[in-house]
């Protein structure tokens, strides 16, 4: 059967292979992070009491 | 039995293991704080959670399965590593941010709270049992590598690789997991690229007769993509399983949840994925290295983890060898650890929180039970693991299927509607079809057989999703608007 792909060269051209990949997943990461919608309470610290837990809307029925 | 490497692999944990256990508790004595087992006061740094959560994703799949699935699939098998990587960016960036927005303690609890009260211990139940499929598989990785140097039987090698990984855990809990995966995620790095260098000089005709006699032999185990037939029965299904079935795992969460801010989870998640997905060069590097010695006829073993272990205890200077199994080791403790904590996590809030005698637990009483939890899930798991040999990257491929629901579902609430009738029925549905391709030939029939259990739930789960979701008069609005609400609320009651 046919290879798809370059003939990838063991182990450096892998580490290379694997790296632009790696490379592509970090800027997604990066674009997400900044397109992602930011709330203020985001950059609060836990350790300031930030402690919020939300709450069921769910009715007594559906409870 | 190779004495000097198993003894050293040990050693080379159990030192890690004590010196950071040490720091931990002359620095908790120092700040005077107390214990918080499950989730470390939430003020691990970056590079702790990043660690954590990649080396979580990373250990007996990737060390044991991915050794094996190399010879099968050749470097196709970095997708598995991709799409972990994806998984990484989607929980960094998505999933685990709304998760630490909603302030609950597990990702059973959130979905129970937005969709239906009844799905927080049916999801722990889940839960539960994936982790215990992991902690199985880990621990026949860890039995594997033992036995490989004692000779040891399967079992007892695993009831031996199970002790140390339950002791991994148990003094601690996550401040001191966190500190060793920080120390072991550097030098599994520093060992494991050393040792793919050392395979250029050790062993017969280096890295030259292994890149030939693959390319003669099987070219398409080198090929970037491999074949049409890996990318059909391994490629696609496994990248989906993983970057989508691995979103909601409590596992993979629970270190976001020990994160003091936002902005630690940004610099955590680019860590992550480049600790995770790296690795993947340094196992399938050694793996197909294996293969062409073996084509070569250097070796003899007949499958890639025991054809790995027999390269490096048979090329490695004794050194690197006591490293390189030390690293091994290292990597399926961590997610050892990582799995065992969830369990007793899920067993303490979401299976006994509901009887009154545990409701309001002491942090103490509750790192006492956790510890009990551990030890018996470790116990069973390795009496269990014997029979997954071969299996491993299937296995655990299909396990993150089970959780690929929750993610469309998720989406959907979160920025359309909340529909109960939705959430159980995607669910539900999505679990039978798995079942239905785990025990008939389903799959065969519309050629997707192979690790595509995940193909057909994304298509069940969108359909069905967003169909019943839309027909659903009762849903409930977005999460995201509920949040807003009752954020908006909490804030100006904290303000006051």
């Amino acid at each position: 059967m046919n290879t798809i792909g370059p003939i990838i060269t063991l182990p450096w051209g892998f580490f290379l292979y694997t790296l632009i990949g790696v490379i592509i997943l970090v800027i997604i990461g990066e674009i997400w992070w900044a397109k992602m919608e930011h709330f203020p309470e985001d950059e609060q610290p836990y350790s300031e009491g930030n402690h919020f837990v939300i709450k069921s809307d769910l009715t007594d029925e559906e409870e | 039995m190779n004495q000097f490497v198993t003894i050293g692999g040990i050693a080379y944990n159990f030192i890690i293991i004590a010196v950071c256990t040490i720091f931990i508790f002359m620095r908790r004595r120092r700040r005077q704080a107390q214990e918080d087992f499950m989730f470390g006061g939430k003020q691990m740094g970056w590079f702790a959670i990043a660690a954590s959560i990649a080396l979580t994703a990373l250990g007996g799949g990737h060390i044991n399965g991915l050794s094996f699935q190399s010879w099968v699939d050749g470097v196709g098998v970095i997708w598995y590593c991709f799409g972990a990587g994806l998984c990484l960016v989607i929980v960094m960036r998505f999933t685990g941010v709304w998760y630490r927005r909603s302030g609950c303690f597990t990702v059973n609890e959130m979905f129970g709270k937005l969709f239906a009260p009844v799905l927080t211990p049916i999801l722990a139940g889940f839960t539960i049992g994936y982790c215990w499929l992991i902690l199985c598989v880990e621990t026949q990785g860890l039995a594997s590598v033992i036995s490989a140097l004692t000779g040891l039987p399967n079992l007892t090698s695993g009831v031996v690789g199970i002790l140390i990984g339950v002791l991994y855990v148990l003094l601690a809990g996550i401040e001191e997991v966190g500190l060793v995966n920080s120390v072991n995620a550097i030098l599994m790095y520093v060992f494991g690229f050393i040792a793919l260098g050392v395979i250029g000089i050790c062993v017969p005709n280096g890295w030259v007769g292994i890149n030939n006699t693959l390319v003669v032999n099987t070219p398409e185990l080198v090929a970037a993509f491999g074949n049409a037939e890996i990318i059909r029965s391994y490629i696609i299904g496994t990248f989906l399983s993983l970057a989508l079935g691995m979103n909601f795992i409590q596992s993979n969460c629970q270190a976001v949840a020990s994160a003091d801010d936002l902005r630690v989870m940004r610099k955590a998640g680019i860590g992550a994925v480049v600790m995770n997905v790296m690795f993947g060069v340094i196992i399938i590097g050694f793996g197909l290295a294996a293969l062409g010695l073996k084509q070569q006829g250097f070796i003899g073993a007949e499958m890639g983890i025991a054809g790995m272990m027999e390269m490096i205890l048979t090329f490695f200077p004794p050194w690197l060898q006591i490293c390189v199994v030390g690293m091994f080791a290292a990597a399926m403790l961590s997610t050892i650890s990582m799995v065992a904590l969830t369990i007793a996590l899920s067993l303490n809030k979401e299976v006994l929180g509901h009887f009154g005698a545990f409701k309001g637990m002491s942090q103490k009483k509750e790192g006492t039970l956790a510890r009990i939890w551990i030890v018996l899930a470790g116990l069973t798991a390795a009496i269990a693991a014997v029979n997954i040999k071969d299996a491993v990257n299937t296995t655990i491929t299909w396990g993150f299927s089970w959780f690929i629901p929750l993610f469309f579902m998720f989406l959907i609430g979160l920025y359309w509607k909340r529909s109960t009738v939705a959430a159980m029925v995607t669910i539900f549905a999505c679990w039978a079809c798995n079942l239905a391709l785990s025990f008939t030939n389903m799959a065969a029939k519309f050629n997707l057989e192979g690790n595509n259990h995940s193909i057909f739930l994304v298509v069940i789960s969108l359909v069905l999703g967003l169909l019943i979701t839309g027909l659903d008069k009762n849903a409930k609005p977005s999460f995201k608007k509920l949040y807003k609400e009752q954020r908006a609320a909490y804030d100006a009651a904290r303000a006051k």
